[in-house]
């Protein structure tokens, strides 16, 4: 059984129907990119998964459990976190306070200790940054931020939203790096990305969504060799 | 100089009921996004309960004075289950309508019960007065200012320091964010009302203790009032509220005593419009600023 499974799901905004018959499976331990244009329905489909908007059809099942049926606040006790489109860090709390905040589910005070050094130490700039409120970091820290509060709750499987954009070349690179490292140390992830190319260089496989369905899917690598693939996404 | 350290002390006690006051709309407004009107006729509704307890045979000042902060913070969590929460993704004008709906069904029922005769509320609070260099302070006023002083603090380590805190600011900045955390954004909007209520319910003990008369439109102006100091600290600041109301309890005090007394409600609202044209955010607000 797949570690998270999306069938047929119908997400409408008003009358727009923004996913249609959207289905995809997610692997324990794969990275799995979900690429297309502005406005396809990548960041709605990971706001549907997460429970922030609500379906109107289809199943989205996480380890036996319906999440269209779980609120959204008890879900990342499930194992799931989400890095949301636009980093949503806290602005007004500190660095530190947004961290411990990514633990909110959990109690040993031992064991999140723990995993604040961890944290501390794949991104040695929050440490240094602790006791500065979010709102004064820069957008690429704000995304390690970001990141570092969602590794703060131990996911199983991490949703990545656009974690690329609008940083510089230098911090893109890094980015994804990280997911890569994060990846490694067995969490399962799943990426959205405006940057296809990058996306598919990191991913086990890929779906392509296009107008609210998906259009594509298979293995990145394949992916990135198909020709209305390099057309409409990679700029080849 | 007595004198002015006097109006000083008789703008420091309804300051801080003000503040106390204020304090309930800053931290619903910080969180809900609206102006709770109901909010000052919870102060009556306090002042009652008091009322009731003292006149009650059998039943300890203490009891009396519990009773009517925990009535308090129960009936802000009703209100906000019953009028507000239906109304979460209305706009905002139906929230404020209902708002000031609530405060009208809560004062005249308040009307039904009780008539609108004042009763008199016994004194419960006996505290000798003391002087210091020629000038007296009344042992009410010093109940009134330590327990404000101890209000303030508590709260702000509460907001500041510990976790439910954290989850409060956080769920005030970004609902969705905060769910993403686990953080249920719903009891902590409870959470927010039974505190903002509670406080309401000390600050309607503090006033009877003073002005020992309850009656169903007790909380209209000190809730109007507050409301005015929340909005000159910033609304939706918590140190902001505190400040407010302290500022105009001796803003009050000085021109009642210095200019005019029939000009207080003058001042107290032209303070309000010089600082919405100076700093429409208050003395503590501040805009957000968005990174991308």
């Amino acid at each position: 059984m797949s570690l998270l499974s999306v069938k047929d799901l119908n997400v409408y905004y008003g009358v727009i129907h923004a996913l249609k018959d959207v289905s995809f499976d997610v692997e324990e331990g794969e990275v799995i990119a979900l690429i297309g244009a502005n406005g396809a329905g990548k960041t709605t489909t990971l706001h549907t998964i997460t429970g922030l908007i609500g379906a109107k059809s289809g199943s989205i099942e996480f380890e036996g459990t319906n999440l269209l049926k779980t609120p959204a606040h008890k879900i990342v006790g499930l194992g799931m976190a989400h890095v949301p489109e636009g980093r949503r860090i806290f602005q007004e709390l500190t660095v530190y306070e947004n961290l411990k905040l990514g633990a909110y589910t959990r109690s040993n005070k031992a064991e999140i200790a723990e995993t604040l050094e961890m944290v501390y130490e794949r991104f040695p700039r929050l440490k240094e940054r602790k006791n500065q409120v979010g709102g004064t970091l820069s957008g690429g820290e704000q995304q390690m931020l970001a990141m570092g509060r969602a590794l703060m709750s131990k996911p199983k499987i991490i949703l990545m939203d656009e974690p690329s954009m609008g940083l510089s070349p230098i911090f893109v690179s890094e980015i994804f790096d990280i997911i890569k490292e994060i990846s490694a140390q067995g969490t399962t992830v799943l990426l959205v990305e405006q940057n296809a190319k990058k996306a598919l260089e990191i991913a086990d496989r890929a779906y392509v969504l296009e107008t609210g369905r998906v259009s594509l899917s298979g293995d990145a690598s394949d992916l990135m060799n198909d020709d209305s693939v390099k057309k409409a996404y990679l700029g080849e | 100089m007595n004198g002015f350290i006097e109006q000083f002390l008789n703008g420091l006690i309804p300051g801080s009921i003000y503040a106390l006051i204020a304090l309930g709309y800053t931290m619903v407004y910080g969180i809900a996004k609206m102006i709770n009107f109901a909010h000052g006729d919870i102060i009556m509704v306090g002042a009652y309960i008091l009322l009731l307890g003292l006149n009650a045979a059998g039943v300890p000042t203490w009891l009396a004075i519990l009773l009517s902060i925990v009535g308090c913070g129960i009936l802000g969590v009703v209100i906000e289950k019953v009028a507000y929460k239906p109304l979460r993704n209305a706009p905002s004008l139906a929230v404020l309508i209902t708002a000031i709906g609530v405060s009208y069904f809560l004062q005249n029922l308040f009307l039904v019960i009780f008539s609108s005769q004042g009763k008199s509320v016994p004194k419960f609070i006996h505290v000798s007065d003391f002087t210091v260099g020629g000038v007296t302070v009344s042992g009410n006023m010093i109940v009134i200012l330590v327990v404000t002083i101890i209000v303030m603090i508590a709260l702000t380590y509460f907001i500041n320091k510990t976790k439910l805190g954290s989850a409060l600011r956080a769920v005030s900045e970004d609902k969705g964010a905060a769910s993403l955390m686990g953080i249920n954004a719903n009891r902590m909007i409870s959470m927010t009302f039974a505190i903002g209520s509670a406080l309401a319910g000390v600050a309607g003990i503090l006033w009877v203790s003073m002005y020992d008369k309850a009656y169903p439109t007790l909380g209209a102006i000190p809730g109007i009032k507050a409301f005015v100091a929340a909005v000159i600290g910033g609304i939706g600041s918590v140190p902001g509220a505190m400040i407010g109301g302290i500022a105009l309890g001796i803003v009050e005090s000085f021109t009642k005593a210095y200019i005019s007394g029939e000009l207080v409600d003058a001042f107290v609202f032209g303070l309000l419009i010089i600082v919405l044209i100076f700093k429409p955010t208050g003395i503590l607000g501040r805009k957000r600023i968005e990174k991308v």
